[in-house]
């Protein structure tokens, strides 16, 4: 949890419940592509198998406490959205660790996590967003009090079931009947 | 837990069909296309290219698929894809690409090169494309991408008929000249007759295009050492600063 990032995602729909996201780490022309992110509806959700089901992470908190914000869009419009957006879940990947002053994509994907309650966010983080954007955390979380989570409540395998979830990587032998062929061919 | 290449379980979830859920609402259409007008959306208006080709699972070679890269130069040596299955609107998002110089690869730690692929004989073969860009205008992008290497999680497997993303993000690799890493005629047919082309063909045009003058032993892993890479997602202890969830 000590390991926290801003994140600019670009979001498209596939149809009303699910969309895909593309993350970079600013809204600039240089922005790197740090990672992406799939947003599913509730009912969705439901239909995942269990397991799948802990490396999805609810977006109630992120809403209803004003850190998830639509710069430039008007506050009415913007909480249509997010109205919706405050009962579905997310999995995201990140491929680049900015945080770590990496100055290349390196080693493995890291499932990330989202924020579920107070007292779990870098105060320093959000205070030099909301700077930056232009965001009033406070007034933006009365704005959103009146929004509801999942109609079933936060599903409790969700949010890796409350555990930290890691990625490990596994060499695999590849099947007999494919080795690297003898005769190899130079173009 | 979850695995590349453990395939997920029982979900009503499977088949070719576009992912389950309901038609866009007037509403998210009008939200939509309202936040097109007012926000600058930067990042992904810098897009300068689509290249076509095909992409082979490292688990399980036999698994090729037709990729559509949308590409971002943020530098000399450095281009960032966002990687669907299609060019259609509807495209699904099935991963990201890092491609880079083989100036910055040299530099990697082996550990990290075992990551990457080559692109040389997938440009010279003619298999990558830059679809309905004359060669000689996309020529000098691919001298570029020749000498490249390429690092492309795959997080879809759409192929394998997830209708939804399940599972452990897969690592892929490139095409090349020696099975199993030659790609799968029929794939390529299918390709080509979409978008008018004879990938043979470029194989005369691009014969001289130069390549790596080595490519390392530890970039397409599976052509010195015969195995694949896997992801698997475990428990782990979480360094906490408040409770969670």
């Amino acid at each position: 949890m000590t390991r926290q990032v801003e994140a600019h995602h670009y979001c498209g729909h596939q149809n009303e419940e699910m969309r895909q996201c593309l993350i970079y780490d600013s809204p600039e022309a240089n922005a790197r592509l740090i990672g992406l992110e799939y947003i599913v509806s509730e009912n969705l959700f439901m239909t995942l198998p269990d397991e799948e089901k802990r490396l999805w992470h609810s977006h109630e908190y992120e809403v209803k406490s004003g850190l998830l914000v639509m710069p430039g869009i008007p506050g009415p419009i913007e909480r249509r959205d997010l109205e919706l957006v405050c009962k579905t879940y997310g999995k995201v990947y990140h491929f680049w660790q900015v945080d770590k002053g990496d100055s290349l994509p390196l080693g493995l994907p890291q499932l990330m996590m989202a924020f579920t309650r107070d007292g779990q966010v870098n105060n320093e983080l959000v205070q030099g967003c909301g700077k930056r954007l232009g965001v009033d955390y406070e007034k933006e979380r009365e704005n959103r009090e009146y929004m509801r989570g999942p109609e079933h409540g936060i599903h409790p395998l969700a949010n890796g079931g409350g555990k930290g979830l890691k990625t490990v990587l596994r060499e695999v032998d590849l099947p007999n009947d494919q080795p690297p062929s003898a005769t190899r061919v130079f173009v | 837990m979850a695995s590349t290449d453990k395939s997920p379980g029982p979900t009503p979830a499977k088949g070719n069909e576009p992912p389950p859920g309901k038609p866009m609402s007037m509403g998210q259409h009008m939200i939509d296309k309202g936040a097109m007008m007012l926000q600058s959306l930067k990042p992904v208006k810098q897009f300068s290219q689509h290249l076509c080709s095909f992409a082979i699972y490292s688990h399980d070679m036999s698994r090729q698929i037709e990729t559509h890269h949308y590409c971002t130069r943020l530098n000399q040596d450095f281009l960032q894809c966002a990687v669907y299955d299609s060019d259609d609107s509807n495209a699904r998002l099935l991963g990201v690409e890092y491609i880079i110089s083989d100036r910055i690869f040299e530099d990697l730690p082996d550990e990290e090169k075992k990551l990457w692929h080559s692109h040389a004989y997938e440009v010279k073969s003619g298999l990558l494309i830059s679809p309905r860009v004359p060669e000689m205008v996309a020529m000098p992008e691919l001298e570029n991408l020749a000498k490249s290497y390429g690092k492309f999680w795959c997080t879809w497997q759409a192929d394998r008929g997830d209708r939804l993303p399940l599972g452990a993000p897969a690592l892929m690799m490139s095409p090349q000249a020696v099975s199993p890493g030659l790609a799968r005629p029929d794939l390529v047919h299918h390709r080509d007759a979409k978008y008018h082309v004879d990938s043979d063909s470029y194989k005369t045009s691009r014969l001289e295009i130069p390549e790596p003058e080595m490519i390392s032993p530890f970039a397409d892993y599976w052509k010195q050492h015969a195995k694949g890479f896997a992801i698997d997602i475990v428990d782990t202890d979480m360094k906490l600063t408040a409770p969670f969830p």
